[in-house]
């Protein structure tokens, strides 16, 4: 039984989705219907027990790849004949303000754990980006690896995620 | 790539690894373009992509070269709390959830 289910346009009310967090709101409202008919991403929600229509969650996934094209033939070797390496990422997340504490968000996580590393296009890990300082130590203490940049990001092998009793 | 070069030309230079022009002059031949304008098409191509994409993913060649040694690595075990993540979400399968209060 999948609670969390991929966004149906002409179901899940869009409008009425709020978060602290404008950006997370606004994509909701303004974008993730455009990627979802150009298939950019997948939105998956998580509806209100009593009204289906009501979203309480949701998270959107995209396809990522790193090009080791460029690399030097020492790195490039780590990944043998392959050139590009498949990655998920997971774009955003967020709760509906009325729906906080209820353990939505952390659901949403495992359930994008769980759907990279059975992602059946292949992909060798999720990555998140790490958009405030609160979330780095979350996504650590879960097996993330930080990966610094200007942009920081969090970045979970998929043999980890193969390795929880259950989910290989 | 024969656009009429416009009043003004900068000059940049580059200094790249025997590796690398060997790579790049192979990739030119294949285009069928001279080491320069192959140089020129793609690095502008990738600077388009590169602004286009700026609100989008973009992961500098340094954090490409960190995945790739997570990669190279024996993985971890998964920690207590991953653990502790997949056990809340099979509790959580059962959980109403709704708006609070």
């Amino acid at each position: 039984m999948d609670r969390i289910v991929p966004l149906n346009l002409a179901l899940h009310d869009r409008k009425s989705f709020t978060n602290k967090e404008e950006s997370i709101a606004r994509y909701l409202h303004q974008q993730a219907a455009q990627d979802v008919k150009r298939g950019y991403a997948r939105i998956y929600i998580l509806a209100a027990t009593d009204n289906p229509a009501r979203i309480a969650g949701y998270m959107s996934l995209n396809a990522h790849a790193i090009d080791t094209t460029t690399y030097p033939p020492e790195i490039r070797k780590i990944f043998g004949s392959r050139r590009i390496v498949p990655l998920i990422e997971l774009g955003r997340l967020g709760v509906d303000t009325s729906c906080e504490g209820q353990g939505i968000g952390k659901a949403l996580v495992f359930y994008a754990i769980q759907l990279m590393a059975t992602n059946s296009a292949g992909a060798a890990g999720l990555l998140v980006k790490a958009l405030n300082p609160g979330l780095i130590g979350y996504y650590e203490k879960l097996g993330f690896t930080l990966v610094p940049g200007d942009q920081d990001y969090l970045f979970l092998d998929r043999r980890i995620a193969e390795l929880m009793p259950g989910e290989g | 790539m024969s656009t009429r070069v416009s009043a003004k030309t900068k000059r940049i230079e580059v200094r790249v690894a025997a590796w690398q022009k060997d790579l790049l002059q192979e990739a030119a031949t294949i285009e069928g373009l001279n080491l320069s304008d192959y140089i020129l098409l793609k690095t502008i191509e990738n600077a388009r992509a590169t602004v286009d994409n700026h609100q989008q993913t973009d992961l500098s060649l340094a954090q490409q070269l960190r995945i790739a040694d997570i990669l190279a690595q024996e993985p971890a075990k998964p920690t207590p709390a991953l653990l502790a993540l997949q056990q809340h979400y099979r509790d959580f399968q059962s959980k109403q959830v709704g708006a609070n209060g």
